[in-house]
C-alpha cells in the first residue's frame, strides 16, 4: 500500500477506529484521541508496518489497542511518579462532562453502554469487535493477540451475561 | 436456538444503533491525524531540571552535615601552629658544643668539630 492510500484508509474507517480507541481506553473521549493521534503518527511514518497478513482493518485495530496499552501504561507511570493524582481528578470531572453531551437519548441504548461496562475487559472488547465492528470471532481474536477458543469463551459468557443485565433493566424499567 | 439468534439479532440491531450514535459525536479525522493531544499536558521544560537541582542540594547538605572532620595529629590546629612546629628530633641532629654543621668536615681538620669528651675518656684519663 502506498502512503496516501494508508491515509484514504485511514479516514474511510475513521468513525470506528475512534469507536474502538474509546473502548480500549476504558471509555475516555480524550485518551482515545491522543492514541488514535500517535496510531496515525505510527501508521503514516513507517513505524506500524502492514505487511497484509490480514484485513487492514484488523491490523489496525491491534496497532490501536497496542498504543492504548502502552498511553495507559505510560500515564500511570507518570502518575505515580510526579503524584499528578489531583490534577487527573479535574480532568476525570472534565471527561464526564463530555461524556455526558453523548447521552442524548434512547434509553435502551444507555442501558447498553451500562450493562456492557459491567462485563470483563475482555468480554467488552470481543463483543464490541463481534457486533460494534461486524468482525468474526477469528478477526477479533488476531485484533486481541488470543486463541480463537479463549476469543470464543469470552464471547459467548459476555453475550449471556450482557442478556441478563439488560433483561434486568428491563424488567426494572 | 431460534431464541438464541433473535437475541444475537437484538444485540446486533442495538450495537447498529449505538455505532450510529455515537459516529456523530466522533472527532473528524483530520483533526485527529493533525491535532495535537488535547488533555496531555505541554511538557513542563522547568519541572525536571528544578526536581534534579533540589534533590542535588538536599544531597550535599546531607553529606556535609553528616561528613566527619579531617583529624590532624595535632589536633585541631591553625597555620600558625603548622608554622611553629618543630620535629622533636631536631635535637638528635645537634651537636653538643657545635652548631649546625654547614660543611661536611675532614676527618684532620682540628678541634672545631670534636666532640665533648665522654664520662668514659675521663675514667681513664684518672687511672693512667
Amino acid at each position: 500500500m502506498q502512503p496516501h492510500q494508508f491515509e484514504a484508509e485511514l479516514s474511510r474507517i475513521h468513525a470506528q477506529s475512534f469507536a474502538w480507541a474509546v473502548r480500549c481506553c476504558r471509555g475516555d473521549r480524550t485518551e482515545a484521541e491522543d492514541v488514535l493521534h500517535l496510531t496515525y503518527a505510527k501508521v503514516l511514518d513507517g513505524r506500524a508496518r502492514f505487511e497484509e497478513r490480514s484485513s487492514f482493518k484488523t491490523w489496525l485495530f491491534g496497532v490501536i489497542r497496542r498504543t492504548a496499552f502502552e498511553e495507559i501504561r505510560r500515564g500511570m507511570m507518570h502518575r505515580l511518579w510526579m503524584g499528578k493524582w489531583w490534577q487527573e481528578r479535574e480532568d476525570v470531572h472534565q471527561g464526564t462532562a463530555d461524556q455526558a453531551t453523548l447521552v442524548v437519548e434512547g434509553e435502551r441504548r444507555d442501558q447498553l453502554r451500562q450493562a456492557l461496562g459491567q462485563l470483563s475487559p475482555r468480554q467488552q472488547q470481543v463483543l464490541h469487535l463481534v457486533f460494534y465492528q461486524d468482525m468474526t470471532i477469528q478477526e477479533a481474536a488476531t485484533v486481541l493477540k488470543m486463541q480463537i477458543g479463549t476469543a470464543r469463551t469470552h464471547y459467548e459468557r459476555g453475550k449471556a451475561r450482557l442478556r441478563q443485565l439488560l433483561d434486568r433493566e428491563g424488567d426494572q424499567a | 436456538m431460534t431464541d438464541q439468534i433473535d437475541h444475537e439479532g437484538e444485540l446486533r440491531s442495538e450495537f447498529a444503533a449505538l455505532r450510529s450514535q455515537e459516529e456523530a459525536f466522533a472527532p473528524g479525522f483530520e483533526r485527529v491525524r493533525s491535532g495535537a493531544p488535547r488533555r496531555r499536558p505541554a511538557p513542563r521544560s522547568w519541572l525536571v531540571p528544578s526536581v534534579a537541582l533540589a534533590s542535588a542540594a538536599v544531597v550535599a547538605a546531607v553529606w556535609l552535615a553528616v561528613r566527619k572532620p579531617a583529624v590532624t595529629p595535632w589536633g585541631e590546629g591553625s597555620a600558625v601552629d603548622v608554622a611553629a612546629w618543630r620535629s622533636p628530633t631536631d635535637a638528635l641532629i645537634r651537636g653538643t658544643d657545635v652548631g649546625w654543621l654547614d660543611t661536611v668536615p675532614s676527618l684532620r681538620s682540628g678541634p672545631a668539630w670534636t666532640t665533648a669528651p665522654s664520662p668514659a675518656d675521663s675514667v681513664n684519663r684518672g687511672t693512667n
